[in-house]
Formats: structure tokens, C-alpha cells, sequence
């Protein structure tokens, strides 16, 4: 068994989440409940064997050629999404 | 048009074909049935009528012009509220998306569309397709046709719940750890998880890449079969999209009819924890294979205890990297109180995403985060393969395994909120499938004292849908328990 602590304040950082007091404390022990549960993966025997990724490898398989293609819609297409658009651009709160 | 409504994907496109009824009145049969029962099952998110019924008029003018596309062309199909349909709204259950319009279809939209497919609505899912009950939605629980008090299973709740109430007559979901057995199993009908890379995921909304696959349910098993021969195929816009040979499923169900096969019992998937009910339902299953003449031998899968941990270590780091797309920029909610560029990152997915979604962000941030990476997420890849292993030596010895595909039936909503942990373990016998990559298949075998569906699971060898399908079909011929309608 791995035995951790989670630092639920330092993961929130991390995933960019907030949380208020009560959530950061049910977050704290489901978790580590959860984590407990998890680290049964250590008792497995796992000596000499690869670690897998994906189900199937298609090494034929390629990603197609990225060629652009025209939108019909231009960018209208973005505008029922776009939390905030100007002039065909989406806004976003000043960076600097 | 009534008894229509409950009929056979057979029934249906022979009665388009034979001009019985037109695609605009079948259509507008499961409409009249959606409005009629949904305020109880809550099965579907939103819908288009407009759009539905102009797919049905352009179906039957194809089909008066005898230009019909095969045996989908004008049949209603519901979706799963993860794929990407142009025009139309995608939630994945979740405020994050809750105003989202499709720019694009998905390739198995577009698949559908090609098929003559009536689109019929958008089904509720738990949020990103994390959970097995549909309590994770961020709009509505969907009740189970069965017995409304209970849930349908998920996270395809909508999808399996519709066609058992016969709002649609079939559906996509999504499987990521059972997300389409489990419903299907829970609310009495068919659904196949198909291997990994058997149908494209372009379009549909990722949750852990190397899980997620699309499936198709239906009441009967030639339904699912007849969806998966338009779903199947590679995709040059999803490189994980095999290349394979995609057999005739209904012609293979068919020419294997009287097929003898050699069924597993891995004996691990019927110890603690099963209900006895479910336990006698299967067990009463396998027995009739062996009238059937198949040989049955019990087998053992021994890393099935490290399937729930590895699962949720490999499923939630897959999440966080993800779902950190959703960052309140360019198409999804946005905080009204961020005022600056870290507030709009922080506040947009802390009230945008709901409490399941961010306890699997931050489980996955976890098993990713300096320290922790080699013990969790490196160890889960190799016990990933111990499972592949296990699998392909059970599978040198029979042609399928034969499960519960759910330990119990359908829970009380409200019944696992509280305890997470809890509501993973039921995707016990599910996910093990998903982390090895392969087809699997649940179908009615039974129903509780109390009138609750019980399903079972047959995990088939890589691409042998076919397999599956067939001896599905054979349990299903002599059982038609999936042609019992709940009383709604």
C-alpha cells in the first residue's frame, strides 16, 4: 500500500478548480479514501511486463493530412459558442 | 401506429419498405409517445421536432423516388448527448456545455445521416459520461421505465431508458467502463460495447481516450447488430479507428445460427457481492447454452480485483488531460464573476463542472502529479496489460466469456450519492473489457420477483462481434424477454 497524504488545497491549484470549505473537506476525504482504495494496485505482480497504453496498436494507422478546409459558415460558426465576441474575434479579460 | 412503437427494427423498416406506414408516421408515433411518457422517464435532454420530421420527409421521398438507403432509412435513432450533431445543441450533461451548438456532425452522425437515419433527440448522460446512474447529469435524473423510482444505470441512462419506453427504437451510447452495458442491462434491453477502434470517435466528446467507445442499443439483438453494420469502420479524422474487416453482422447472426461454441465461466465474477437473483438468472443462461450443446468450462481471471483501482488511476488521468479543454475561453461557460484571465480559468470550471466531474479531474491531477506518477499511473499501465494477458489466455481456450453484466439490478436513486466508492464498484464486471480493448455484449436473461431486468454479458475475443452477436441472438430466440414493455 502507498500510504499519502493528498494535498487537496495544492491539486485544486493544479486542475484549476476552487472550492469552499465544506467541498474542500468532502473533496479531501472521499479522496483519500478513494486514493486508498487505488494503491491496491502495488500488491500486483507486474515484473517483466510492458506498460499498455492503448488496446491495439495500428502502427498503419496515420493521422490524415492536415489539410485546412473552408468553412462554409466562416467564423459565424463560432458565435453561438464564443462566451463573448467582438468584430469577429472572442474577448477575453486583459492578460497583462 | 401504437403497437408500433414497441416494434422490432425488423417490423419497422419492413413496414417502410412495404409502404405500410410512411417514415413521417412512424416518426411522429415516438414523438407522440416521447411527450406522452417522458415527464416521467426524463430520458431525453431536447429535441427538434422540425428537424426530425423534415429527416422523415426526405426518407420517404427517397424511398417513393425507390432510392431507399437500406434498412435504417427512416427509422428513428436517438443519440447519446456526447456526439456532435451540426446545429444541434450537446450538453454532455453538463452546465459547462449547456449552450453549446454542434459546428460540425460527428462521423457516426454522419454515418447515420447516410443510412436515411431520422434523428430523434438528445439523451440525458451522466456529465462527460462519469456514472453509472444518470444522478450525475447536471439537469435531470432519468427514471428507470421499470420502476421510476430506481435508476436506469448509465452513464447512457437516456439512451437505454428511451428505447425500453419506447420513445426511440434505437440508440447510441457511449462506453467508457460499462456506460452501455450497465444501462441496458438495468432497463432490459441489448447493448454492445464494441472493440476499441471498431467505430469512430471523431466528434464525440472525450472522457479517457483509450476507453471511450461508441455502441449501439436496441431491443433485440439483430437491432444492434444492423446498427453497428452503419456504425463500423475506419475514420481518417480518428487514428485509433481500425483498419479491419467489417463482416455482414446479420448475415454472420444468421449463418451461425446452430453454431456450437465453447463458453468460459470465469469463476471470480460470481463470488461476493453478487445478488442471488442476478446470480441464478445467468447461471440459468449458461445452462441453456449447454442444452444448446456448447461446451461450458470454468475459467480464471484473477486480476479482476485490480480492474476497479486501475481503472479509475488510468480513467481519471485520461480525464484531467482531457477535460482541460474546458477552460471558459472559446465555447464553454464562462464565470459572469471572473475579472481577470485566472479567474475566468478557475471560476468558469469550478461552477461549470459538477461534483463527480471534479472529483475525477482531481483524482486524475493526482495519479499524474510528481510523486505519484510512477506508483500509480506507470504501475496501473502494466496491470492494464496483466488484465490483456489474462484475457488472451482465457480466450486460447474458449471463444467467449459469459458474466453478469451488472452484480445487481436496478438501486433506489438517491441510494449511492453519498458514498462514491460505492457507485464505482457496480461497474465491476464492465470495466475490466474496456481496459483490454474488447467487444462485449449484455442482453436480457431475466427478470427479479420485483420485476427488475437482469442482464447478462458475453466478452468476446478482439473484433468478434460477430461471435457475441450470435450467441446473443441464439439465448434471445428461446427468451424474448426483451419484448416485455414496462407499464409506463
Amino acid at each position: 500500500m502507498i500510504h499519502s497524504e493528498v494535498d487537496i488545497d495544492h491539486l485544486a491549484k493544479l486542475a484549476r478548480i476552487e472550492f469552499d470549505e465544506r467541498e474542500r473537506e468532502i473533496f479531501s476525504n472521499q479522496l483519500q479514501n478513494i486514493v486508498g482504495y487505488c494503491s491496491k494496485v502495488c500488491e500486483a505482480d507486474v515484473e517483466n511486463l510492458e506498460p499498455m497504453v492503448h488496446s491495439f496498436s495500428h502502427e498503419d494507422n496515420f493521422w490524415a493530412e492536415d489539410v485546412p478546409e473552408h468553412c462554409e459558415d466562416g467564423v459565424d460558426f463560432l458565435s453561438p459558442n464564443a462566451p463573448e465576441m467582438k468584430e469577429g474575434q472572442i474577448v477575453v479579460p486583459r492578460v497583462l | 401506429m401504437e403497437n408500433l412503437i414497441f416494434g422490432t427494427l425488423e417490423q419497422l423498416s419492413e413496414g417502410l419498405e412495404k409502404k405500410q406506414f410512411s417514415s413521417v408516421e412512424l416518426t411522429k408515433a415516438f414523438i407522440g409517445r416521447t411527450h406522452a411518457v417522458d415527464k416521467f422517464v426524463k430520458a431525453f435532454l431536447s429535441f427538434d421536432e422540425k428537424k426530425t420530421l423534415t429527416e422523415a420527409e426526405a426518407s420517404d421521398a427517397r424511398r417513393s423516388r425507390g432510392q431507399s438507403l437500406g434498412r435504417l432509412d427512416g427509422v428513428p435513432v436517438g443519440l447519446k448527448d456526447i456526439f456532435a450533431e451540426k446545429g444541434q445543441r450537446l450538453t454532455c450533461g453538463s452546465r459547462m456545455l449547456e449552450h453549446f451548438v454542434s459546428p460540425y456532425d460527428a462521423t457516426v452522425v454522419k454515418k447515420l445521416k447516410d443510412a436515411g437515419a431520422v434523428l430523434w433527440g438528445r439523451l440525458n448522460m451522466d456529465e462527460f459520461a462519469m456514472g453509472s446512474s444518470s444522478e450525475n447529469s447536471a439537469f435531470q435524473v432519468t427514471s428507470n421505465p421499470w420502476d421510476l423510482d430506481k435508476i436506469p444505470g448509465g452513464s447512457s441512462s437516456g439512451s437505454a431508458a428511451a428505447v425500453v419506453a419506447g420513445e426511440v427504437p434505437l440508440a447510441l451510447g457511449t462506453d467508457t467502463g460499462g456506460s452501455v452495458r450497465q444501462p441496458a442491462s438495468l432497463c432490459g434491453i441489448v447493448g454492445l460495447k464494441p472493440s476499441y477502434g471498431r467505430i469512430s470517435r471523431y466528434g464525440m466528446v472525450a472522457y479517457a481516450s483509450s476507453l471511450d467507445q461508441a455502441g449501439p442499443l436496441a431491443r433485440t439483438t439483430r437491432g444492434v447488430a444492423a446498427l453497428l453494420q452503419v456504425l463500423a469502420g475506419a475514420d481518417p479524422k480518428d487514428s485509433t479507428c481500425a483498419r479491419v474487416h467489417i463482416p455482414d453482422y446479420l448475415a454472420a447472426v444468421q449463418s451461425n445460427e446452430g453454431k456450437k461454441w465453447t463458453l468460459g465461466v470465469p469463476e471470480e465474477y460470481f463470488g461476493e457481492g453478487l445478488a442471488s437473483e442476478v446470480k441464478s438468472s445467468v447461471e440459468k443462461a449458461i445452462h441453456f447454452y449447454e442444452t444448446q450443446g456448447y461446451v461450458v468450462k470454468p475459467i480464471h481471471l484473477t486480476s479482476l480485483e485490480y480492474a476497479i483501482p486501475i481503472y479509475y488511476i488510468i480513467a481519471t488521468a485520461e480525464a484531467s488531460s482531457n477535460l482541460a479543454r474546458y477552460d471558459g475561453i472559446r465555447y464553454t461557460y464562462r464565470s459572469p464573476r471572473a475579472k481577470d484571465i485566472d479567474e475566468v480559468y478557475d471560476q468558469s470550471r469550478s461552477e461549470g463542472f459538477g461534483e463527480e466531474v471534479k472529483r475525477r479531474i482531481l483524482l486524475g491531477t493526482y495519479v499524474l502529479s510528481s510523486g505519484y506518477y510512477d506508483a500509480f499511473y506507470g504501475k496501473a499501465q502494466k496491470v492494464r496489460r496483466l488484465i490483456y494477458n489474462d484475457f488472451m489466455r482465457a480466450f486460447a481456450e474458449v471463444d467467449a466469456l459469459v458474466t453478469p453484466t451488472s452484480p445487481v439490478p436496478a438501486f433506489k436513486k438517491g441510494e449511492k450519492t453519498s458514498n462514491p466508492l460505492a457507485m464505482y464498484l457496480s461497474d465491476i464486471y464492465t470495466i475490466s473489457v474496456n481496459l483490454a480493448g474488447l467487444p462485449a455484449i449484455s442482453f436480457p436473461c431475466g427478470f427479479t420477483n420485483n420485476g427488475l431486468p437482469i442482464g447478462c454479458q458475453l466478452i468476446g475475443k478482439p473484433w468478434e462481434e460477430t461471435t457475441l452477436l450470435s450467441m446473443a441472438y441464439a439465448f434471445e430466440k428461446h427468451h424474448p424477454f426483451n419484448l416485455k414493455i414496462p407499464n409506463l
